[in-house]
């Protein structure tokens, strides 16, 4: 499966992380780390094992920045 | 206290007069000189005052910054709430209501506010389309839909907004004796009523966000004390700042007719709309936090132990990032949906895809209803130097 996420939609909240924490985490500014990797879409295959943690980052995330592809 | 560089300590006199009634009517010219002229400005009464937008965005996602160590003198029973508490707690507590407020479950409150203004309209059709907005919409429909949410009946309404409204005069720096002992009187006025719907919800279980909080408590999730306070957070902010949002927008809805036509028939351009109208008016005028260490800001560096006051509302409208900022402009590009309204990092609002949404429905409800909507009296504020208020607003539909 892949996430994928709207950079220019996140808003650095940082509920992601809380809710999938192996998946997100925050750098030192408090912006989402992944911000390094991309500037607008960030995607990236992510472990089916994940899949629950991913679901609620995605349901939590409250700018809806997060999208699943199965 | 020391300040280590001679920029905020070398103004004299008062650029940030709190507590005057022309700077609580309008502040914008205010917040324009400050970030003009010091950035980071150390108010007399000892905060450090960040104005400009870069700054404030940066800070407000700083993860080194505390809300748990700030003194609230009178509001102090909210540092039983996310809102004054750091990780871990703040996470702990905020993963508990984080469901409560995704978009799939705002889907179905969003029908129990349709409902509500639709029931409001209906009246207003059937009279002679007058209407005190204020009090018999914003606040009547956004309460009924947390009471809602919480699982119970919606009473007490006016005592619940007179008391809110009460602790919000001391969240502010600019209170007094007067206020702070009225913010005492909320909070035991609160915890008492709380304490009563608690028990009742006990007696009667159903499966609201209230049942969601004593189950987290006999689960060990969190304690007593969190839960009533907790519950008094959604009580305010499920109206405080969502009822600014509409009234204002309602109020420019009296003033620009191109606004209510282009609400009704451009519906892609809602949002904007929406953003622009939290960004004209910021409900919220700032957010507090404690330095725990050396911080940055510009030309000065802010020592640990010190308040610093984001004024949000002034990022809002810094020319750099929002061009000719004082006017309201719907169309801005992508880059102004970024407006600082609704705060952002580990704090940022959680009920904010409410808020827009009940936002939303009232102003598309008047739109499809009516075909134009003028003011019937003038409109009454009750601004403070933290958070933006009208308090009647009188209107007709036609
Ligand atoms: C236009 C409407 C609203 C505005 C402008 C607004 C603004 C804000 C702001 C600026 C903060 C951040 C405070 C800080 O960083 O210290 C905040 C936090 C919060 N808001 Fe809102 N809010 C609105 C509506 C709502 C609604 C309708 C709800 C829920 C029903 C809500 C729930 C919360 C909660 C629970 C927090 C605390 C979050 C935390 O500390 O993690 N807000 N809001
Ligand atoms: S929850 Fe959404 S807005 Fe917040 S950091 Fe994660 S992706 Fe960004």
């Amino acid at each position: 499966m892949k996430v994928e996420v709207d950079l220019k939609k996140c808003q650095d909240h940082g509920q992601c992380v809380y809710a999938a924490p192996d998946l997100f985490a925050l750098d030192d500014e408090g912006r989402l780390s992944l911000r390094s990797q991309a500037t607008d879409v960030y995607v990236a295959d992510v472990d089916e094992a994940s899949a629950e943690a991913l679901y609620e980052a995605a349901e939590v995330c409250p700018l809806q920045a997060i999208t699943v592809h199965e | 206290m020391t300040v280590t560089t001679a920029g905020p300590a070398s103004v004299t006199g008062d650029l940030l007069p709190f507590r005057d009634p022309g700077f609580r009517a309008d502040p914008y010219p205010y917040y324009a000189r400050l970030r003009r002229e010091h950035p980071v400005y150390r108010h007399p009464a000892g905060l450090y005052v960040v104005s400009r937008y870069e700054d404030v965005a940066r800070l407000i996602r700083n993860p080194t910054l505390s809300v748990q160590q700030l003194d609230f003198g009178p509001a102090a029973p909210i540092h039983h709430t996310m809102l004054g508490k750091d990780a871990p707690d703040h996470t702990r507590l905020r993963r508990i209501t984080n469901r409560w407020f995704t978009p799939k479950a705002v889907e179905e409150w969003s029908k129990v506010m349709r409902a509500s203004v639709e029931a409001v309209l209906d009246e207003v059709e059937k009279g002679d389309g007058a209407l005190d907005a204020a009090d018999g919409l914003s606040l009547k429909c956004t309460f009924e839909t947390t009471c809602h949410i919480f699982g119970i009946e919606p009473t007490d309404m006016d005592t619940i907004q007179r008391k809110t409204y009460e602790i919000g005069l001391s969240l502010g720096p600019g209170g007094n004796d007067e206020e702070a002992r009225a913010t005492t009187e909320a909070f035991a006025w609160f915890a008492g009523h709380i304490r009563r719907l608690v028990s009742d919800k006990r007696a009667h279980p159903g499966e609201g966000l209230i049942d969601a909080f004593i189950a987290a408590q006999d689960e060990g999730r969190m304690t007593e004390e969190e839960v009533v306070h907790t519950i008094f957070l959604f009580f305010a902010v499920g109206h405080l700042d969502v009822k600014h949002l509409i009234n204002h927008g309602i109020w420019l809805l009296t003033q620009q007719p191109g606004l209510f036509a282009a609400y009704r028939d451009e519906p892609e351009a809602r949002p904007g709309i929406i953003n622009e109208i939290l960004r004209i008016d910021t409900p919220e005028s700032m957010v507090v936090r404690l330095t725990t260490q050396d911080t940055v800001i510009g030309a000065t560096t802010v020592p640990a132990g010190e308040a610093l006051a984001l004024l949000i509302a002034s990022a809002n409208r810094d020319p750099e990032v929002f061009a000719d900022p004082d006017t309201f402009d719907h169309t801005r590009p992508l880059a102004a949906g970024q407006h600082l309204a609704f705060g952002s990092g580990m704090h940022g609002c959680a009920g904010q895809v409410l808020a827009r949404a009940e936002a939303d429905i009232v102003f598309s409800s008047i739109v499809n209803r009516f075909s134009g909507v003028e003011l019937a009296g003038e409109p009454a504020y009750a601004h403070t130097e933290f958070l933006r208020t009208i308090t009647h607003l009188p209107v007709r539909f036609r």
